[in-house]
């Protein structure tokens, strides 16, 4: 799991402008699982979604002078994450409808794990924002004051945004329980 | 739901219940511990986190993940790598096409001008896990006429290129050789690749004969590839399918491919990827019975403890019978005790039957869990693996761009 840095990321992006590729590694240490996990909800494979989340981080580091608001790099990331991923998924179906025979007998590529698909799913429903702070707090295990602080938001308002989430999550906690 | 029900649902929506410093946590505990309802929406929530928490973990790539988009970033760039060929073969191509419309339309009168082929354009190859991949390109869906008429000469049908010369689309893409019926004038459709082209049949086989660069591809019943070398350049090729014998002219190598082997690279990386996915999800179901054993093994040891103390209270039982047997005032009294030591065994021994019993079902259990337990490392090996030979694969096909 990566280490929460304390380098925000409008810092972090404004040092990668200045030639310092390091702090873009801190950028994709803090955003590689749900980077992964927006992908796999759409690409539903999980190695598939590790090379999206890759392909999505080198082109955003490729794209960074284009980034208006640095503290929405992470909102700007799952855009580019999520269009990889659909670019990916709309591929690999004409692959195999192309090339049938090749893949015949191999099966479609989804992978089991039900509870993190149906986790990834919702993060997919989510705002980028809410996805954010999910990572702080559930990843690198911040607490609503260290998160208000890095986003410049108050406590107030990561709360509510976590619990609004979470709400929503209760759905898929209930069957989870009822298993 | 009481008004204190309301005060508590509002700080639980607020988040009050997420942070143990935050204000109205302690209310919230408080009043879970004595209403029910709410204790069980905060289980609820509670749970809702610990999916994100497990959610997040899963899909965290680990520590390699961002080793290996440093290394990616210092890759040379696809994109000022193509678009200067792309829009070069592009103009070529054009230029070509309308060349052959306008040579097609004048064959009718003239014999057409011999046109040198064009400058040979390399399409890289990796080999990865003994099969060629190559770039994904843009497939040319329309179909072109070689630039040249097949000419058959001689009983056997052989045919060669009148011309001889090369046909060249865009560098990097599908190629199609499609044979026609072998008569007089052949009409090949390439979908794109760059190649010299000469048809010959043997028996009722037709064969053929690709070369490039002084590189020959040979293939039956031509479905399609290409292969093309410069003399410097490292070999490359483009195969689809078919069953090919590709032979190096330096005698290098050869190589020998069955049917339906060749793969973009886009392809080939998702065959690997298929792979891995097959084996993560055999151990994903090899984890969760190795869980389920477990449990029951669990279960089974709690039972196997109620046994024993059952045991250990009859026996205590028949002790203190028997001394009471001993220390019986009168016959009635010991006949009656008899009769209740005879019970007392009677359940032991029922006991003894159903633990030797459940003895054996654990003994199979832990046996079956021990086998599930070496299959589960065996297949962590393969599934790391296969997880190290994705990244060998995007790492070459990195080179490819």
């Amino acid at each position: 799991m990566a280490a929460k840095s304390s380098v925000d990321d409008a810092t972090a992006v404004a040092r990668c402008l200045q030639g310092d590729r390091n702090a873009f590694g801190v950028l994709v240490e803090r955003y590689q699982a749900l980077a992964v996990s927006v992908a796999f909800s759409i690409c539903r494979e999980r190695a598939l979604a590790e090379d999206v989340a890759q392909d999505a981080f080198v082109r955003a580091f490729r794209k960074l002078t284009q980034l208006t608001r640095p503290e929405s790099f992470c909102a700007w990331l799952m855009n580019i994450v999520k269009n990889g991923a659909l670019r990916t998924a709309h591929n690999v179906s004409r692959r195999d409808e192309v090339h049938k025979e090749a893949s015949a007998g191999r099966g479609p590529h989804v992978e089991n794990p039900t509870a993190a698909m149906e986790f990834a799913e919702l993060l997919a429903r989510v705002d980028e924002e809410a996805q954010q702070v999910l990572t702080f707090k559930y990843l690198h295990g911040m607490t609503c004051a260290e998160i208000g602080s890095e986003l410049g938001v108050p406590v107030g308002t990561v709360t509510s945004k976590i619990s609004r989430t979470l709400a929503t999550l209760r759905g898929i906690a209930r069957r989870e329980t009822q298993r | 739901m009481s008004g204190d029900c309301n005060r508590i649902r509002d700080l639980i929506e607020r988040g009050a219940y997420l942070d143990p410093t935050a204000e109205g946590f302690r209310d919230v505990a408080r009043h879970a511990a004595g209403c029910a309802e709410c204790a069980q929406l905060v289980k609820e929530l509670r749970r809702a986190e610990e999916i994100v928490r497990t959610g997040l973990r899963w899909a965290d790539p680990g520590d390699g993940f961002s080793a290996r988009v440093m290394r990616d970033l210092s890759a040379p760039r696809r994109a000022v790598r193509w678009r200067a060929p792309l829009a070069a073969a592009a103009a070529i191509a054009l230029t070509t096409f309308i060349a052959i419309l306008v040579a097609t339309q004048s064959r009718r009168t003239a014999e057409p001008p011999y046109a040198p082929p064009p400058a040979p354009q390399v399409v890289r190859a990796v080999r990865i896990s003994g099969e060629f991949a190559v770039p994904d390109g843009p497939k040319v869906e329309r179909a072109f006429p070689v630039n040249a008429d097949i000419l058959a000469t001689g009983p056997n049908a052989s045919f060669e290129t009148v011309h001889g010369v090369g046909f060249a689309l865009q560098p990097n893409t599908l190629f199609r050789v499609a044979p026609g019926p072998l008569a007089g004038h052949t009409r090949f459709e390439l979908k794109r690749g760059s190649a010299a082209v000469s048809v010959k049949t043997e028996g009722r086989d037709q064969q053929v004969h690709l070369v490039v660069d002084g590189f020959s591809v040979l293939t039956r019943n031509a479905d399609f590839l290409i292969e093309r070398r410069n003399a410097d350049a490292p070999p490359a090729l483009y195969v689809d399918r078919g069953t090919v014998v590709i032979s190096f002219d330096d005698g290098v190598s050869e190589v020998r491919m069955g049917e339906h082997v060749a793969l973009t690279s886009g392809q080939l990386l998702d065959r690997v990827r298929a792979d891995e996915a097959r084996v993560r999800t055999e151990l994903a179901s090899l984890e969760r019975h190795c869980v389920e054993l477990k449990s029951e093994i669990f279960r089974g040891e709690e039972l196997e403890r109620t046994y024993w103390s059952r045991h250990r209270q009859r026996d205590s039982e028949l002790e203190m019978n028997q001394e009471a047997i001993a220390l019986a005032p009168d016959e009635a009294t010991a006949e009656a005790l008899e009769k209740s030591i005879q019970k007392v065994v009677s359940t032991v021994q029922t006991l003894e039957f159903l633990m030797d019993e459940h003895m054996a079902k654990m003994g199979a259990l832990r046996k079956a869990l021990r086998e599930r337990r070496a299959e589960l490392k065996q297949k962590q090996v393969l599934a790391r693996s296969y997880r190290s030979q994705r990244e060998r694969s995007r790492a070459l096909l990195a080179g490819l761009r």
